[in-house]
């Protein structure tokens, strides 16, 4: 028995080291010196703590800037997706309309539109009623892009939420209306936490469209400022600062998935298996 | 007057994210499909210019060596992405699954790390382990004798233009193990314990019982798993775009990265929107196959 855990614990073992590896040298040279990346050999551990590139990053780029903006537009656009989202899905699976099932189906293959075909004409479509280097230009794609998974992990929701407790609603005499804001919504807040947690890390994360849409540098999203840093040569390149701001800004995401993992997991696959 | 509110009410509910569709995808898509039929430079979409040329777009793309080159790469990038995750995701599951651990909520909140993490953060962690100059497997190659052993020791992961579509591959391994993870834990989830238990009861090595047990019933899972990781895969760029671009010499350029270089580097925006939709048209074919997949699975239920 003894044995037999121990070989489990080892194989976990393993599997965590192969998914915190990358990740390890990151944190490391975030707070080495750049040259320290240029080691040879490399450098496994700790040798010249500092904290400079944490404080300097913030004087070569503007990266509070980028931040603001991140958190603006994912922010809104998380609002905006859980918002019609779920009144789609209510629409959806109570009260029951004909074209219900199209409409379910049309969303799974929208879902899976490519953003490499949608991205000439929507730019297209921006820059003609000038609305690049709008925070809008990057909320209204990220909304429709989330609406599809949004809608259907809610309207499986919706779908199991006893009868009785609608049929009681209109005994009452509460409206559709009210039905959804006094009902609905909150009976529905674990599923909605989990759809507004994803949403958001997509929205955060995403890198294309806001590469794109936004070329004003004061516009730039963290994910593309981060990426955008650069020295006059590569080997110039602020490595140290770039990697502790890659870090500055995923750590709020791993807090946040690290407290609700387990609702994300139930939510994920109720979604994707149960369909 | 409380019936007539029925009618019309979810529709209202509906209209707004019917509307944002329309608006943000069919009718993007529509201009894309009138632009493949042009020859259209980046510089005649701010002048509305461009000539209309019927298909010759769509007629020129079997002759095009990048385009075939474009889908050599997806199908390996693809393929072995797939595979890859696909056997990562049961063989991690089956651990976080097993009774005897402990912890698995702790352990399941690590594997999901490389899933949270930008695409540029995983670029960046990746760079510092493969890039030339910078990365620790070159900087390590000359003086370690194991990596000398295991034939590792080189500096041109990612410029040498025969290898680095599977260095990128193996990458993206990394990042989308989380998912299938995710999926064939509920697959776990859904095999009872008595089955193992009469298992066990009767004699059977686990070798037999993950062979006759667990494989069979986590089947369907396993399919879903593929169908959907081929999906988010094929169209997978940007983290191709930050390491590589693309290159060397498009050695790591997939259809969905061509498609935005020939757009926004080359400027021919014509050609890159027939690609644009041929892209589509793959990724429709492949979601068709899974809602049919699903109908069956729901008829056989």
């Amino acid at each position: 028995m003894m044995n037999r855990n121990f070989k489990i614990y080892l194989g976990v073992g393993l599997m965590a080291l192969y998914c915190l590896f990358p990740i390890y040298f990151l944190v490391l040279y975030s707070f080495e010196p750049s040259e320290a990346a240029y080691h040879s050999p490399p450098v496994f551990y700790p040798i010249a703590f500092t904290f400079s590139n944490y404080t300097g990053v913030f004087k070569s780029i503007p990266l509070a800037r980028y931040a603001l903006n991140s958190i603006i537009v994912a922010t809104s656009a998380t609002f905006l997706t859980l918002l019609f989202g779920s009144m789609a899905a209510y629409g959806v699976s109570v009260l029951k309309f004909r074209g219900r099932d199209l409409f379910l189906n049309s969303l799974i293959l929208l879902g899976f539109f490519p953003a490499a075909t949608m991205i000439f004409p929507i730019y297209k479509m921006f820059s003609d009623i000038n609305l690049l280097n709008n925070y809008l230009a990057l909320i209204l794609p990220y909304t429709v892009g989330g609406l599809p998974l949004t809608t259907w992990v809610m309207a499986t929701y919706f779908e199991n939420i006893p009868k009785d407790l609608l049929d009681a609603a209109s005994v009452d005499g509460l409206s559709i209306g009210g039905t959804y804001a006094k009902i609905m919504i909150p009976l529905s807040l674990p599923a909605l936490s989990t759809v507004a947690i994803l949403d958001f890390i997509a929205f955060w994360n995403e890198f294309i469209y806001a590469l794109t849409f936004m070329p004003d540098s004061n516009m730039r999203t963290v994910t593309v400022g981060i990426s955008l840093i650069s020295g006059r040569f590569t080997y110039q390149y602020p490595w140290g600062q770039i990697i502790a701001a890659a870090l500055m800004v995923t750590i709020p995401l791993v807090i946040m998935v690290f407290v609700a993992q387990e609702k994300i997991i139930s939510g994920l696959t109720a979604g994707a298996v149960k369909g | 007057m409380t019936k007539r509110k029925y009618n019309y009410l979810p529709f209202l509910l509906v209209a707004p994210a019917i509307l944002m569709l329309i608006s943000i995808t069919i009718f993007p898509l529509m201009w894309s499909f009138f632009t493949s039929l042009k020859k259209m430079s980046l510089l005649d979409l701010m002048t509305h210019g461009g000539r209309y040329i019927g298909f010759k777009n769509y007629l020129y793309m079997p002759h095009d060596p990048l385009f075939w080159n474009a889908i050599k790469n997806s199908i390996i990038f693809v393929g072995i992405s797939v595979i890859g995750q696909v056997t990562m995701g049961v063989i991690l599951a089956s651990f976080l699954h097993s009774k005897l651990m402990r912890f698995s909520g702790l352990y399941r909140a690590i594997f999901l790390i490389p899933w949270i993490a930008s695409s540029v953060i995983v670029a960046y962690s990746w760079i510092y382990i493969f890039d030339t100059n910078l990365g620790f497997l070159p900087t390590l190659s000359a003086n370690s004798r194991i990596l000398q052993l295991l034939g590792l020791a080189r500096r041109d992961w990612l410029t040498n233009s025969s290898i680095v579509i599977y260095v990128l591959s193996f990458i993206n391994i990394w990042k989308g193990t989380a998912f299938s993870v995710l999926m064939e834990s509920a697959g776990f989830q859904s095999i009872p314990d008595s089955l193992y238990e009469a298992a066990e009861v009767d004699g059977a090595t686990a070798f037999e019982r993950f062979y006759l047990i667990t494989l069979p019933l986590l089947k369907p899972f396993i399919l879903i798993n593929l169908i959907m990781t081929t999906m988010i895969t094929f169209n997978v760029y940007d983290l191709i775009l930050v390491i590589t671009s693309g290159g060397p010499a498009h050695a790591s350029e997939v259809l969905s990265l061509f498609t935005y270089n020939t757009g926004f580097s080359k400027g021919e925006l014509g050609y890159a929107s027939a690609l644009s939709i041929i892209l589509l048209l793959i990724n429709l074919t492949i979601t068709s196959l899974y809602l049919i997949f699903f109908r069956q699975k729901e008829e056989a239920v």
